[in-house]
């Protein structure tokens, strides 16, 4: 060995390291990434976007027409898994096996993201509760999330394909895949083509293979549906009418999002500001701030929607944006003067925690306390937030603050992400949903058909409802009166119960949800610490029987 | 700002009434019967009882500023949007500044705009299309108006470069330019909205000559005077800018009033109507056509001669002449329509005169800016013209100054929101209930009978007739479900229904109201089911309309044959019973 070959070594030796500390991060937040969607797909109960959308596959499926059906290619693969089996797990699996692409997305990112950056965006979105629901069940949106991911890989120049054939046919198939995917794709899609229009930031080739493929995807949708038809336009209108969450969008933002959102805004406005200070962008960014800026507005339109799509269709962008962001806070948290905030920040984060631990009991209670437990926490914030300000205010040691903010963030996001994978049964989110007593309702149905030999009734206004827990239930009577030969019929509560039919003992529901805990700050502080102990709101149903059954 | 006979009612609803100065306006009959017996009056109470407050709390004072000129509707924006009007010419208003917006750009413009400007710029040219066929589709009278605008814009800016290329204009080039520009936008316009063309029915019948008395000068200055005044003197400082070119377009400036005037005359001699039309119009009409015809003069040559030096003011003056040539369009012409018999040119000066409003709004806020300007500096602006130009403002401003807490009470009315159905909470309980229960339980899409309006009665044989002219009036009962929930109704106001969709529709309307009425009078069962599946209806209405419109025994019983979904008091919604046999496997 030369001298010189010695004294490369050392160097040579670390560079390995580094490179399987970065791989194992990456292989870690990967599997994370995963688990937490498998997690989802194996316990999630069929609620809200994807128990409206199952049940137009379900429809597909036994060749009955239904405007649930609208369908995206993901809902016509469902329809198509659903020949093999009528579990929803197929489906599922097939939206996790897509969504498992978007770590690989995120690694080709590295370039423009940076490394840190686009592992920390990674993180992000695999601890993002939404992403989570999205990418672990079958609505009709299950390939969403990757289609968009690898858009932005593509227009951002970071896909691993030289030849421009492979490359025009890579965006023939995204342009396909867009225009046969949910409204969570059409912030994306407006920026792409408001980018490829005005602004000639997309080549002209790449453009008009994308409009071909976009093209063919809406030809492929309208074969599919019957008539002329955008699925994610039909998705968008459909949002502001059905249930695809039990909480608000608004309320969503609050209960799952804020992590993401808060910071992501703010991360947002600073990457505007710089890029307008300097006058020019880089075309990742440009595509990144106008795509954020798109899925706010539709947010803020769709506010008051039981919706959790539009809140997701913004994380997504603005965890992109946050990743590179939050890895630049890390490096100045990292170089800040800590001889004081090693003091002052634990103590900050003591005073607040006594704070919250005063509040906790409230919330246990549900009610607030007298005024000497008022005034200590206020006293307990005063001196939590005075100490951070003024550690802040600090020459040099305000990045440091940064930790308390990476710390209650974390927190959130973690019990979310934990959450949607672990017990989603408990989260308000995927509502309202079918769960197993209905499956139950069915088995009693077919069963006491089976033994008199008359039919199912149910009431045509739970028609929709019905579709997916009666699923494989051969011939059911949908009507408005109790004709004769019914069997066992389910009536709405509400309704008196139709003569000569008696009345089954028990709880029956085909549909429930999950009490929205913002009903005060104390209830979403009770569902913060004690999480699996909302209230199950059934959509109760009446069963009857024919008398001497 | 609002119509300038806002103070005059203002002062009526005090008593400050002076017939002299109220007639030499034309509201003589704004003064109270009680006061002066004379030939027009007021009918209503006298001022005491017309305001206990500082502004006139007198039910829907608000009201009368929208139909000063006799036999017309002369609606403002600002009147539009207290009365919360969501007809197309209110809802079009966006658009239709954004319409102004794009021409000014067109016109502010410096190359020359031809087909290589679309080869060039093609998104520009679609988006323009989309925004002028979008007229047509909110509001069709727009699309003539605002599309002419658009092309003057496009005219000028070309005229003007060939102008500064070659000296003199070349007209061949200048009309094949401006042609091979504008000619595919329009294709694209109608191209790009053709499946609504393919079910368009409009009830316009052409354009004829007006003969009539025309608008008193008083009328129109209490409705557009404020508007004109500004347009017109503050573009006369701008004008002084262009004084060169003065001579050169005053001659060409004939041309705008001439033509149309010159039109009139032929159409009336072509119909040999020529000695009424010069007859009828007597003399306070030809004064108002000859005031008219002075402003459309002004304003189209300063338009011109500030055109020719590309001042920033010409584009408002631009619009200040065209809301002139409406104003004086609407006297000579009106466009034949379902009221050709009573009111022939009701709706023409109305629609015309609301895109005058606009037009004359935007040229009035540029002038007073100019005028402001100029003030400021010292220069263009002689101290005399503050006073009354001052005065005319605030005379303005005192229609949305007053009729705002007329309407609302002061803001004090428990119905100040903007909840449209909190009235009917207050006065019609059973009515509001019904309306909210189907818009929780009714789908979007399920078809719902309510009663079509047409009053019945028995007839001399007994049976069930129709009773002429006893029809639903033009009020918030006509087709009210269909209002207040969105779900289809079969039929609505049949006034409105002709007139959106033309007499030609008249048959469709009829056996639409046959229909639905025969779902309620007297039938079998079977005719009953009948007539709901022919109407694919899934729900019927009782309630007070249609316990009113088919009194006693003229209304059949629907218990038993259909299912009660709600019912409160005697107001009762029906569903037409379901039966579906579906496969689950």
């Amino acid at each position: 060995m030369t001298p010189d070959a010695e004294e490369a070594a050392p160097p040579g030796r670390e560079a390995a390291v580094n490179v399987s500390a970065e791989t194992l991060a990456w292989l870690a937040v990967a599997a994370v990434f995963v688990a937490f969607r498998l997690g989802a797909a194996f316990e999630a109960p069929v609620g809200g976007a994807e128990l409206v959308h199952l049940s137009g596959a379900w429809q597909a499926r036994i060749g009955v027409e239904d405007s649930r059906f609208v369908p995206t290619l993901f809902q016509a693969l469902s329809a198509l898994l659903l020949h093999a089996s009528s579990s929803e797990l197929p489906s599922r699996l097939l939206a996790v096996a897509a969504t498992t692409t978007v770590p690989l997305a995120l690694y080709l990112l590295r370039g423009r993201l940076g490394n840190a950056g686009a592992l920390l965006a990674l993180l992000l979105i695999a601890f993002d509760p939404l992403g989570i629901l999205l990418g672990g069940t079958a609505s009709a949106l299950g390939f969403d999330v990757p289609v968009a991911i690898w858009v932005f890989v593509a227009l951002s120049g970071a896909l691993p394909v030289s030849q421009r054939r492979a490359l025009l046919a890579v965006y023939a198939l995204l342009g396909l895949l867009v225009a046969t995917g949910g409204p969570f794709l059409l912030p994306l899609s407006l920026t792409v083509a408001a980018f490829a229009l005005f602004q000639r930031r997309v080549a002209r080739d790449a453009a008009v293979v994308l409009a071909a493929g976009c093209l063919a995807g809406v030809v492929l949708t309208s074969v599919l549906a019957g008539e002329p038809r955008v699925a994610a336009l039909v998705l968008f209108s459909a949002g502001f009418e059905q249930a695809w969450s039990g909480p608000l969008a608004g309320e969503v933002l609050i209960l799952y999002a804020l992590p993401i959102v808060a910071p992501g805004l703010a991360a947002a406005g600073l990457l505007a500001r710089n890029t307008l200070s300097r006058r020019s962008a880089d075309r990742h960014e440009a595509l990144l701030l106008a795509w954020s800026a798109l899925a706010g507005a539709s947010l803020l339109l769709s506010l008051t929607t039981h919706s959790f799509v539009p809140v997701a269709a913004l994380t997504l962008p603005l965890a992109l944006i946050l990743g590179p962001a939050a890895s630049r806070a890390f490096g100045a948290m990292w170089r800040a003067d800590w001889k004081v905030a090693r003091v002052a920040l634990p103590a900050s984060a003591a005073f607040a925690l006594l704070a919250l631990a005063v509040s906790f009991d409230w919330a246990r209670d549900q009610s607030i306390g007298g005024f000497s437990e008022k005034a200590r926490v206020a006293y307990f914030l005063v001196a939590a937030v005075g100490a951070a300000l003024a550690l802040f205010l600090r020459r040099g040691s305000g990045p440091a603050v940064a930790s308390l903010a990476f710390a209650l963030g974390g927190v959130l996001l973690v019990t979310g992400a934990f959450g949607m994978a672990v017990h989603p049964q408990g989260e308000p989110l995927p509502s309202p949903f079918c769960g197993a007593v209905a499956r139950d309702l069915r088995d009693r149905a077919v069963a006491a058909r089976g033994e008199s030999e008359g039919s199912i009734v149910i009431h045509d206004s739970l028609k929709d409802q019905a579709t997916w827990p009666f699923r494989d239930s051969g011939n059911v009577v949908f009507a408005s009166r109790v004709p004769i030969d019914a069997a066992f019929v389910v009536w709405p509560a509400t309704l008196p119960a139709p003569a000569g039919l008696k009345a089954v003992e028990g709880n029956f529901a085909l549909t429930a949800s999950l009490h929205t805990p913002l009903n005060d700050g104390l209830d979403y502080l009770h569902w913060l610490i004690q999480r699996n102990t909302l209230a199950i709101r059934p959509a109760t149903v009446a069963v009857y029987t024919r008398q001497g059954q | 700002m609002g119509s300038l006979s806002a103070p005059f009612e203002w002062a009526a609803a005090h008593g400050q009434t002076n017939e002299g100065v109220y007639g030499a306006f034309g509201l003589d009959y704004r003064i109270s019967c009680e006061l002066e017996q004379r030939e027009t009056c007021y009918s209503g109470a006298a001022a005491p009882a017309r305001t206990s407050e500082w502004y006139p709390t007198e039910f829907w004072n608000w009201w009368p500023g929208s139909r000063v000129i006799p036999n017309t509707i002369t609606e403002f924006p600002a009147f539009s949007f207290l009365l919360g009007d969501l007809h197309p010419h209110v809802m079009a208003l966006p658009l239709v500044l954004l319409m102004l917006g794009l021409s000014a750009s067109a016109f502010r413009g410096r190359s020359r705009l031809s087909w290589r400007t679309h080869r060039r710029m093609s998104i520009e040219g679609i988006v323009t299309a989309v925004i002028v066929g979008a007229l047509a589709f909110m509001n069709a009278w727009d699309l003539l108006s605002f599309s002419l605008v658009f092309a003057l814009a496009v005219v000028a800016r070309n005229w003007r470069r060939s102008a500064s290329e070659r000296g003199r204009p070349g007209m061949m080039a200048l009309a094949k330019d401006s042609a091979s520009y504008l000619l595919p936008i329009a294709v694209l316009a109608v191209v790009l909205y053709l499946p609504w063309y393919r079910d368009f029915s409009s009830q316009a019948g052409g354009i004829r000559p007006y003969i009539g008395r025309g608008t008193l000068p008083a009328h129109a200055f209490l409705q557009f005077g404020l508007l004109l005044c500004a347009a017109g003197l503050a573009l006369t400082f701008a004008f002084r800018e262009a004084r060169s070119k003065r001579a050169d377009v005053a001659a060409a400036a004939l041309l705008v009033p001439g033509a149309p005037l010159l039109a009139w005359f032929v159409m009336a001699y072509a119909r040999g109507e020529l000695g009424a039309a010069l007859d009828d119009r007597g003399t306070s009409g030809w004064l108002m056509l000859a005031i008219y015809a002075v402003a459309v003069w002004a304003l189209s040559g300063a338009a011109l001669a500030l055109a020719a030096r590309r001042n920033t003011a010409a584009v408002a003056a631009a619009f200040a002449a065209l809301g002139a040539v409406l104003l004086f369009g609407s006297e000579l012409f009106f466009i034949v329509d379902g009221f050709e018999g009573n009111l022939p040119r009701m709706n023409t000066v109305f629609k015309l005169s609301y895109q005058a409003w606009t037009l004359l709004s935007v040229a009035a806020a540029v002038a007073a800016t100019i005028a402001l300007r100029g003030a400021l500096r010292g220069r263009n602006a002689p101290g005399w013209l503050a006073a009354p130009a001052g005065a005319l403002a605030l005379a303005g401003l005192v229609y949305p100054i007053i009729e705002l807490p007329n309407m609302t009470g002061g803001f004090n009315r428990e119905t100040t929101t903007s909840d449209s159905l909190a009235f009917l909470l207050q006065n019609e309980p059973e009515e509001y209930a019904l309306a909210r229960w189907i818009n929780a339980n009714v789908p979007p899409g399920a078809v719902v009978i309510e009663a079509s309006g047409r009053q019945w009665a028995h007839g001399a044989d007994g049976q069930p007739r129709v009773v002429p002219g006893g029809g639903i009036d033009y009020n918030t009962a006509a087709g009210r479900i269909g209002s207040r929930t969105g779900r289809p109704t079969l039929i609505g106001w049949d006034g409105h229904e002709v007139q959106w969709r033309g007499s030609a529709a008249g048959v469709e309307i009829v056996r639409r109201q046959e229909l639905v009425d025969h779902v309620y009078l007297p039938s079998d069962d079977a005719s009953l089911i009948t007539n709901l599946r022919t109407a694919g209806a899934a729900y019927v209405v009782v309630g007070r309309q249609e316990l009113q419109r088919f009194p006693g025994d003229l209304m059949r019983s629907f218990d038993g044959v259909l299912d009660l979904a709600w019912e409160q008091g005697s107001t009762r919604v029906y569903r037409v019973p379901a039966f579906e046999i579906a496969r689950t496997s």
